[in-house]
C-alpha cells in the first residue's frame, strides 16, 4: 500500500511542472500573481500530499495494527508453546500453550532466563545456551535444539526447540523467537527402536549361527560373534575385508560363494543350500549356508547377509542313520523269514526278499494290501482279526500258524509272529510280522518223528520179542501136546482153549505195532484219549513187566473225545511211558491218569517215582537231542517230539519233577480246536 | 538117559500162568512132581520149604531177574538143577551163554520149544541134581 502511494506521488506532480512552464512571462504582477497562486497551489497540493499521506500512514498503522493483533492471536491461540527472547535469552513474552506445557504463569517466566527452564543449570550448559544464541545473533539461523524443558512440578519434558531471528526495519537482530515442540513421542519411539535395535543385536550375537553381511564389493559389512568364533578371527581382521581375506580359496572355490552372492545381488533372490566344507582354521566341519538380500529403504538389494549353521553333528548322525538304514535293510533282505511291515492299518509296507521267495509276489505287487488278503482262503478271517487285535493294542497270541497262498495258488505254511511298532510316545504306528516256512520245518519234523519212532521201535523189539514168543510158545506146546495125547478129552480143550488165546494175543500185539509203525495219518478225527493210552500201554506192557514198573490206571470215564491225530498221540504217550520206566531203572510205579479238568480241556498225566530230573536241566529236557542217555540209546528227540505233537494239537505239556521222588508229566489238549470245523468236513 | 523114577519134584517159575499149565502138562506124565508160581518172591519160598531137584526159571519175572533167582536158588541148594527159559533171549546171547558157563543153569530153553527140548533138558538138570553128571 505504502509504494502505490509513492509511485502515485510524481504522476499527480506532472501537472504542476507543465504549469511552470516559461510561455507566459509578459505581466510581471500578473507573473507575480501567478507565482502567488502557484506557491499556494504548490502549499496545497503539498497539504494535500501531507494529508493524504498522514491518512495513509494512519491507515497503514491501523492495518499494521491489526495485522499484530491477528498475529498476537496466532500466537496466543497456537498449539505450540512459543517464547520470544530478547537477545540475551531473556523472556520477553510467552504464549498460553508455554504456559501450559511448563506449568508457570505468564509472570512468572517473564524476564527470566529462558536457559533457566530449558537447561540443567549447570555452568556448560549456560555457557552452551549462550553460544547457541550468539551463533543465532551471528548467522540468522540455527538448526532446532533438543533439550529437556522442566516443568514447575520437577518433571522435565523433552523438547525440540526451533529459534528463529527477529530484525528490526533496518535490518538489526531485534528479538528471538522460539517454538518448543513436546517430542516425548518422538524420544519414546526412539527409545522403542534402540531397544528393539539391542534386542535384534543379541539375538544375531547368541543364534547358535553364522551370520555376515557382504556389501556389493564382497566386503564384509558386519559379522556375528559365532562367525568370529567358527572362524578364530577377530572382528578388525573380517569387518571390511573382502571375502578372499576372510575364506580361504579352497572354500570359496569349493562353496561358489563369490558367485552366488553375486548372482543374489543381480537377481534378488534368496539362495538356500550351499555347503562350505571347511572354515579356515577348523578343517573338517561341515556348514550349510544360505544367502539372503537385505534391501534398503528404496528396495534395491543394499547386502547380501550369509547364514551358516554348522551342521557337521547332523550330517555324521544322517550318515550314520543312513548307515543304519541300508545295515537294516539289507539285514532284512538277508533274512530267511518273511519280514513284513504294515502301517497302523495293516496296510503292506514292506516285503522282504524271504517273503517274494515263499510268496512269488513281489514287494511291489503287495504294497498297499493286507497281509490277510495274501492267506489261504480259510485263514483269512482269524489272521484279519488277529492283526487287528494288534493294531487295536489288544491282548493277543504273539505268534500263530496261518498259510500263505502263492502267486502260483500253492498253500505254504507259515508260522507269524506279529509286534508292534511303537513312536515316542508309545503311539501304534505300524505293525511288523516275522513269518517262518514251515514247509522245511514240517518235513524235518516228519523225518524226526519218524527216526524216533524207530528208535521206539528198536527199544521195543525186544519187548515186542517176548511178548509175542510167550503166546507162540503156549500155542505151540499145546498144539505139541494135542499131538502127543489126541484122546486126553479135558487136555483137549484146554489146548485148544490156550491155542486160540495165545493166537488172539499175539495177533493183538502185532496189530498194535503196526498202528504205531504206520505212518501218521494226516487227517484229525476224533480221539478217545484213554482208550489210546490203554492201547499204548498194553504195547508196552512187555517192557513194563521187563523193567518191573507196575502200571497204575486211572481212567476216568465220561472223558470226552479230542481233536487229533491218534498215531502221533500214541507216539507222545509211548514216549512219556518209556521215559517213565528210564527213570526208574530199578523199577516203580507208573500211574497214568486221565480226565476232564473242565468242558473244554482233557489232561492226561504220567506220574514215575523214578529218579527225577534235576532242577538245572528242567528246562532242557524238552530241547531236541537233549538226552542224559549213554551215547547209542536215546536219540533225545522223545520230547520236543511230543512237545512239537502237543503244540500242533494246540495242547500244552509241563513237568513237574523231584530229584530222588520222580516225575510228573501233564498233557492238556483242548477238546474243541480250532481245526475242528475242518475236520468235520 | 535119567528118569525120574521115583517122585522128582520141580518148580516152574514163570508169570505167563499158560506156560505153567504147558509145563506142568509136559513134565507130570514123565513122573515129575511139579509145583508152579509166577514171581521170584514165590519162588525162594517155595524152595525155602522144599528141595526141588530140578527148577524152570523164565528170564524176566515181573519181580526179580530170572538168572539172579536162579543164583540165590543156588545158593540155597547147590544141587539143584536149574533150567533157564526164555522169551527174550536168544540161545546165542551173551548173557545166556555166561550164565551156562558159571553153572547158574544146566539148560537154555528158548520160547517156542519142542516138548522134547523140555523134557531133554528136565533130564539133563535131574541128573546134575543127582550127581550123575
Amino acid at each position: 500500500m505504502a509504494q502505490d502511494t509513492r509511485v502515485a506521488a510524481p504522476e499527480n506532480g506532472q501537472p504542476v511542472a507543465t504549469a511552470t512552464s516559461p510561455l507566459c512571462g509578459a505581466v510581471a504582477s500578473h507573473a507575480a500573481a501567478c507565482a502567488e497562486n502557484a506557491r499556494l497551489r504548490e502549499a496545497l497540493e503539498q497539504e494535500l500530499v501531507e494529508r493524504q499521506r498522514a491518512e495513509e500512514a494512519q491507515a497503514k498503522a491501523k492495518a499494521e495494527l491489526e495485522a499484530a493483533r491477528a498475529t498476537a492471536q496466532v500466537i496466543e491461540n497456537m498449539p505450540d508453546p512459543l517464547i520470544v527472547l530478547d537477545l540475551n535469552g531473556v523472556v520477553i513474552s510467552v504464549n498460553p500453550a508455554y504456559t501450559r506445557m511448563c506449568g508457570r504463569k505468564r509472570e512468572e517466566t517473564i524476564g527470566k532466563g529462558f536457559a533457566e527452564f530449558v537447561e540443567r543449570l549447570g555452568a556448560e550448559d549456560i555457557e552452551r545456551f549462550t553460544k547457541l544464541l550468539g551463533s543465532l545473533v551471528e548467522t540468522g539461523h540455527i538448526e532446532p535444539v533438543e533439550t529437556v524443558l522442566g516443568t514447575k512440578d520437577g518433571s522435565e519434558i523433552p523438547i525440540s526447540v526451533a529459534y528463529s531471528l527477529i530484525k528490526d526495519a533496518e535490518g538489526n537482530p531485534k528479538r528471538i523467537v522460539a517454538v518448543l515442540r513436546d517430542i516425548t513421542q518422538l524420544k519414546r519411539g526412539d527409545e522403542a527402536l534402540r531397544e528393539s535395535r539391542e534386542y535384534y543385536d543379541r539375538i544375531i550375537e547368541t543364534i547358535p549361527s553364522s551370520l555376515l553381511t557382504i556389501d556389493r564389493q564382497l566386503r564384509v559389512v558386519s559379522a556375528n560373534r559365532n562367525f568370529l568364533a567358527k572362524a578364530r578371527r577377530s572382528e578388525s581382521a573380517t569387518i571390511g575385508r573382502r571375502i578372499e581375506e576372510v575364506f580361504s580359496p579352497a572354500v570359496l572355490t569349493y562353496s561358489k560363494l563369490e558367485e552366488r552372492i553375486t548372482r543374489v545381488f543381480q537377481m534378488g533372490e534368496p539362495f538356500s543350500g550351499g555347503q562350505i566344507e571347511r572354515l579356515p582354521g577348523l578343517p573338517g566341519r561341515v556348514y550349510f549356508y544360505r544367502l539372503s538380500p537385505l534391501r534398503g529403504e528404496d528396495g534395491a538389494v543394499k547386502n547380501v547377509v550369509l547364514l551358516m549353521d554348522d551342521v557337521t553333528e547332523q550330517k555324521r548322525l544322517s550318515e550314520e542313520v543312513r548307515h543304519a538304514d541300508r545295515h537294516l535293510a539289507s539285514v532284512v533282505d538277508s533274512a530267511n523269514d518273511l519280514v513284513v511291515s504294515m502301517d497302523a492299518e495293516g496296510r503292506i509296507l514292506t516285503w522282504n526278499r524271504a517273503a517274494e521267495r515263499a510268496s512269488g509276489f513281489r514287494s511291489e505287487e503287495v504294497k498297499g494290501l493286507h497281509l490277510s488278503d495274501l492267506c489261504v482262503d480259510e485263514g483269512q478271517q482269524s489272521a484279519e482279526e488277529w492283526l487287528r487285535q494288534f493294531a487295536m493294542g489288544q491282548f493277543a497270541a504273539r505268534s500263530r500258524e496261518v498259510d500263505l497262498r502263492t502267486k502260483e495258488g500253492e498253500e505254504v505254511p507259515i508260522s507269524w509272529a506279529c509286534s508292534r511298532i511303537l513312536d515316542d510316545e508309545r503311539c501304534i504306528v505300524g505293525l511288523v510280522a516275522v513269518g517262518r516256512d514251515l514247509t522245511e520245518r514240517k518235513r524235518m519234523e516228519a523225518q524226526l518223528i519218524t527216526s524216533a519212532k524207530l528208535t521206539s521201535l528198536g527199544v521195543m523189539a525186544g519187548g515186542i520179542a517176548h511178548e509175542i514168543r510167550n503166546p507162540l510158545a503156549i500155542s505151540s506146546a499145546a498144539a505139541q501136546l494135542l499131538l502127543e495125547r489126541p484122546d486126553d478129552g479135558e487136555l483137549r480143550r484146554e489146548a485148544a482153549e490156550k491155542i486160540w488165546s495165545g493166537i488172539q494175543r499175539a495177533s493183538y500185539i502185532i496189530e498194535n505195532l503196526l498202528r504205531f509203525a504206520r505212518p501218521p495219518q494226516e487227517r484229525t478225527i476224533a480221539v478217545d484219549i484213554a482208550q489210546v493210552v490203554e492201547e499204548t500201554i498194553s504195547l508196552l506192557a512187555n517192557q513194563l513187566t521187563l523193567q518191573q514198573v507196575e502200571v497204575h490206571r486211572d481212567l476216568a470215564a465220561g472223558v470226552p473225545p479230542i481233536i487229533g491225530n491218534r498215531g502221533v498221540l500214541q507216539q507222545v504217550f509211548s514216549n512219556m511211558i518209556l521215559n517213565a520206566c528210564n527213570a526208574m531203572p530199578d523199577g516203580g510205579t507208573l500211574t497214568v491218569t486221565t480226565r476232564a479238568i473242565s468242558d473244554e480241556e482233557v489232561e492226561i498225566q504220567f506220574t514215575d517215582t523214578g529218579c527225577g530230573i534235576p532242577d538245572e536241566i528242567l528246562g532242557e529236557i524238552f530241547d531236541p537231542f537233549f538226552t542224559t542217555m549213554p551215547v547209542g540209546k536215546g536219540t533225545g528227540l522223545g520230547l520236543s517230539i511230543s512237545y512239537s505233537i502237543i503244540r500242533e494239537h494246540h495242547g500244552t505239556i509241563d513237568v513237574e519233577s523231584k530229584v530222588g521222588e520222580g516225575s510228573t508229566f501233564t498233557i492238556r489238549l483242548p477238546v474243541t480246536s480250532d481245526r475242528k470245523e475242518n475236520i468235520v468236513d | 538117559m535119567t528118569s525120574p523114577g521115583g517122585p522128582v519134584d520141580v518148580l516152574v517159575v514163570d508169570d505167563e500162568v499158560d506156560i505153567c499149565w504147558a509145563l506142568e502138562n509136559i513134565l507130570s506124565p514123565e513122573g515129575y512132581q511139579v509145583t508152579t508160581v509166577t514171581n521170584g518172591k514165590e519162588a525162594l519160598e517155595q524152595a525155602r520149604e522144599k528141595q526141588f531137584a530140578v527148577v524152570f526159571i523164565d528170564a524176566k519175572l515181573p519181580d526179580v531177574d530170572g538168572i539172579a533167582l536162579s543164583g540165590q536158588i543156588k545158593k540155597m541148594d547147590p544141587k539143584a538143577g536149574i533150567v533157564m527159559i526164555s522169551g527174550y533171549f536168544n540161545r546165542e546171547d551173551q548173557a545166556v551163554g555166561e550164565g551156562l558157563a558159571q553153572d547158574l543153569y544146566v539148560a537154555f530153553i528158548g520160547k517156542p520149544f519142542d516138548l522134547d527140548e523140555v523134557r531133554a533138558a528136565a533130564r539133563k538138570a535131574l541128573a546134575l541134581a543127582r550127581g550123575e553128571r
